[in-house]
Parts: structure tokens; C-alpha cells; sequence
């Protein structure tokens, strides 16, 4: 009991104890983790957003697989999607989606653009993840674990993809005009559909000209939201946090 | 995410889970995550153990969001259900499989260190905070739980009790004895000079016996069967 100890001696105990107090956040791998599991949790919950993949989605690749691999398509799909936050894909067999990925065919990209062609279940996350971008080329939305670190190391944590394909153009009205004037940003062109992605997260200061390849994600800075602009530049990426109450972004070196 | 995220309670944010936002959760519990491993980590002590209770407790606070009616705040029922999760885990040395970590954990769990600007003090408060682990696994895990939350995460007493769900005299005991048992392990003794009355006699005096000896007779002969 602490009847046996002094004052001082419990004092000592509990300096000890204080010292030996957590302090690091959470391990970016736990992070990841926790996000997977949320992301799975809130669409059990609340249910995906409808056919939102199917516009990118190179149906014929499925056609071939039986009903087994199909639903092992959708697991992979939810893992992934758990990356991307509220963003989610509702893959099903039935008709009407096998109806919208037929009109989507047109416009997917051609399938043999993609690295394998009959990827196995143990690839398909990765899969989705190339499949998972603009409808006019593909880009990597998830980040490496190293490049997570690195931002949660500079106080960005909470990443998430922002998936252009799936904004409304309707969100442009949320894009403030004073910087991004209305005339340089085509809805109906891929620019536009990033801007829209963003507008579908917050009010943001975006540049005007953002390059096609660029790659939206959402997170927090200091646990201010920000939209998070990686794009190429001189053979390196750049990552700019753009604040969504508006100032000026943070830029840094992500490679 | 919206600027409603950064400014929101946290008791408006599960409500707005409970009524049906798809990221008010992940805001709430994005805000005091930190903590909750903190406490996970220290009151478990293995990191894949406590990445699994943390994810568990998750789970759990995320389905059962509309049993929170408000009695403590949100982040002690947080608290709360990640110290279940934990004991829980302990209790039946339930180990799941699902979700494996990546192989080099221990790697990425690591701190970077911030340029020590003297290596052997903080090769001396590694030492030291491994030492104070060390012991406080040696502890009841209940014992644990209530230290962690009471001397490692500054809780009161009054909130580690509903956190834990008992009385304020039983988390007073726990700590209590957790630390009368950690005293030893720390030096804490040996330090301040102070030790206190075992009460017990001291090992050099003989303490004579009053049952018969069983020892053979001192003059070698043997007694017959």
C-alpha cells in the first residue's frame, strides 16, 4: 500500500511515471490502419456513394471473372477504399452496374494501359488504386508509407485521396472566384474536375492552373483542414497545403 | 472535410454520427486518437497489442456512439472504452489475426529522435523509461490501468474512476499498491534512503522453531524403519 511508502517515495513513483509518458502520436502504420478499418465502418454504416468508380472502372477485365473473383474485387475495393476517406465504390454484380460500366467503357481507359493484364486477387488492391483516378489518365492516389511519415512528420496528418471523378461539377460554386476565375476552369475537362473535387471539400484559395496530373488529397495541418496539391515539378514532387479558410499554402519537397 | 470539423464539440460531432454524418466520427476520433494509443500502449505495453484494443475500441465507440448520453465527456467515454478494449485483451489474451501489421512495426513505431544534443542522456532517459516499462508490466493490469490514467496521463482520480467504472477509493487503492510495488523496482527506495518498516524480523536472527527436529541424530546412528 502506499501507506508504506513516504511522500517523497510516492512522489518519486509518479515523477518516474510521468516521465515515461507516450508522447509520440500515433505510428502512421496504426494511423493507416484505423483509417482502413473507419472507412469500412462508415460504409457498413451509411452505405457507398452509387456506381461512383464505374466511370473509370474497364469493365471487360471483369467480364471475365466469375462471381467468386467479383466479390473479391469489392473486399479489395473496400480496402482501398478505406484509404480515400468518404469517397467509396459499390462494386456488385447486378445488371444495372454492369449497364453503367458499359457506357463507361467508351471512355475508360484502354485496359491494356495497365500494368497485368489478369491481375490476381493478391494484386488487386493495387489495381484499384491505378484505377482509381482522372478519367483522362491514371494516377497513383495512395501514398507510401514513407511519404505519410514524412508529412505527418511535418504536422500534416489524416491524409486522405480526393477522387476527382467522383465530384460534382456543381461544386465549382464552392471554388472562390478571386482565385480561380471562372473562364480558365473547364467543368467538362479534367482541370475542372479537380477543382470541383476540391470545391467538394472546402472553400479553398486553389492556383489556376493546376496540371492535369496533379493529385488532390484532404488532411490536416496543425488539425486545420487543408486540400493537399502533389504535383511534378522538375522531376520531383511537390506537396502545397492549401489552408480551406483561405491563406496562403505550405510547400514542400515530398521526394 | 469542412470547417464545421476543426470547430465542433466533441459531443455535436457524435451527434452528428449519430444522426448520420459519414465524417463526423472520424473527426472526433481523429482529435484525441493520439491519447487513446498513448494510454493503449502504456496500459498494454506491446504495440500490436494495443494497435488491435485501439482498433477494437474504435469499433466499439463507432456502433454504440447513441449509448453516450452525456453523464461524462465524450473523451473519458473515449477513454473509457479503449481501457475495456485493453483489459479486455489482457483478461482473455485475445490475439486476432485480422489486419496484420507490417513487419517492420517496431521500426516505424520509433520516435525520430530530435538531434540529442547529449547521447548519453537520452541513452540514460531510454534507459530509465524502459526500466519504469519494465516494472509497470510487471504490475495487475488493473493496477496499470489506473496508474496510466492517473500518473502517466494526469487524469483525476474522479475520472480514471468512470473510466475504469469503479469507485474513487478502488482507483486510490490501485494506485496505491502499484505504486508501493513499483518503489522497489525503480530504486525508488534505495534513493531517498528511506525505507520504510517491511515488518518483518531482520534475516540474521534466528528464529527458533518449536516442532521436533527432523534432522538425524547428532551421534550418526540410525534409527531402525
Amino acid at each position: 500500500m502506499s501507506d508504506d511508502l513516504t511522500p517523497a517515495q510516492t512522489e518519486a513513483v509518479r515523477r518516474a511515471l510521468r516521465a515515461a509518458r507516450h508522447e509520440a502520436p500515433l505510428p502512421d502504420a496504426v494511423a493507416a490502419r484505423l483509417d482502413d478499418r473507419l472507412a469500412e465502418l462508415v460504409n457498413e454504416t451509411f452505405g457507398g456513394e452509387p456506381a461512383a468508380y464505374s466511370t473509370v472502372v474497364p469493365i471487360d477485365r471483369f467480364r471475365r471473372r466469375n462471381r467468386r473473383m467479383t466479390l473479391l474485387v469489392a473486399a479489395a475495393a473496400a480496402t482501398v477504399i478505406g484509404v480515400g476517406g468518404t469517397q467509396w465504390l459499390q462494386h456488385t454484380s447486378d445488371s444495372h452496374s454492369l449497364q453503367t460500366a458499359d457506357r463507361a467503357e467508351a471512355t475508360a481507359p484502354s485496359p491494356s494501359s495497365l500494368a497485368g493484364a489478369d491481375a490476381g486477387a493478391h494484386d488487386l488492391d493495387n489495381t484499384f488504386d491505378n484505377l482509381s483516378g482522372t478519367t483522362s489518365g491514371l494516377v497513383q492516389l495512395r501514398l507510401t508509407p514513407e511519404q505519410r511519415a514524412y508529412l505527418a512528420h511535418h504536422d500534416i496528418t489524416q491524409v486522405r485521396p480526393i477522387r476527382p471523378v467522383l465530384a460534382s461539377a456543381k461544386s465549382l460554386n464552392n471554388v472562390r472566384t478571386d482565385s480561380v476565375p471562372h473562364a480558365q476552369v473547364d467543368t467538362d475537362g479534367p482541370t475542372g474536375e479537380l477543382y470541383a473535387a476540391a470545391a467538394a471539400v472546402c472553400r479553398t484559395d486553389l492556383p489556376p492552373d493546376l496540371p492535369v496530373d496533379t493529385r488532390l488529397f484532404r488532411g490536416l495541418l496543425r488539425s486545420k483542414p487543408v486540400i493537399l496539391v502533389l504535383r511534378p515539378e522538375d522531376g520531383a514532387t511537390l506537396v502545397a497545403a492549401y489552408p480551406c479558410d483561405g491563406g496562403a499554402p505550405t510547400t514542400l519537397p515530398l521526394d | 472535410m469542412s470547417d464545421r470539423g476543426s470547430e465542433a464539440s466533441d459531443a455535436d460531432l457524435l451527434a452528428a454520427h449519430v444522426d448520420g454524418d459519414h465524417e463526423a466520427f472520424g473527426v472526433l476520433f481523429g482529435r484525441h486518437r493520439d491519447r487513446l494509443w498513448a494510454v493503449a500502449l502504456r496500459t498494454l505495453g506491446d504495440p500490436e497489442d494495443a494497435a488491435d484494443a485501439l482498433q477494437d475500441a474504435m469499433v466499439s465507440a463507432f456502433r454504440r456512439a447513441s449509448s453516450w448520453r452525456g453523464e461524462a465527456a465524450v473523451t473519458t467515454w473515449l477513454h473509457r472504452i479503449v481501457v475495456n478494449a485493453c483489459l479486455d485483451r489482457v483478461r482473455h489474451e485475445r490475439i486476432r489475426t485480422a489486419d496484420p501489421l507490417p513487419d517492420d512495426l517496431e521500426t516505424r513505431l520509433r520516435t525520430p529522435e530530435r538531434a540529442p544534443v547529449d547521447p548519453a542522456a537520452v541513452a540514460e532517459a531510454h534507459a530509465r523509461r524502459d526500466l519504469v516499462l519494465d516494472a509497470l508490466a510487471s504490475l495487475p493490469a488493473e493496477q496499470r490501468a489506473a496508474l496510466v490514467l492517473v500518473d502517466m496521463e494526469g487524469y483525476s482520480v474522479a475520472d480514471a474512476a468512470t473510466i475504469l467504472d469503479c469507485a474513487v477509493g478502488t482507483v486510490k487503492s490501485r494506485c496505491a499498491r502499484g505504486r508501493s510495488r513499483l518503489a522497489p523496482l525503480l530504486g525508488v527506495l534505495r534513493e531517498t534512503g528511506d525505507t520504510p518498516d517491511p515488518g518483518n524480523p531482520p534475516a540474521d536472527v534466528d528464529v527458533p522453531s518449536t516442532a521436533p527436529s527432523r534432522a538425524p541424530p547428532a551421534d550418526g546412528t540410525v534409527q531402525p524403519a
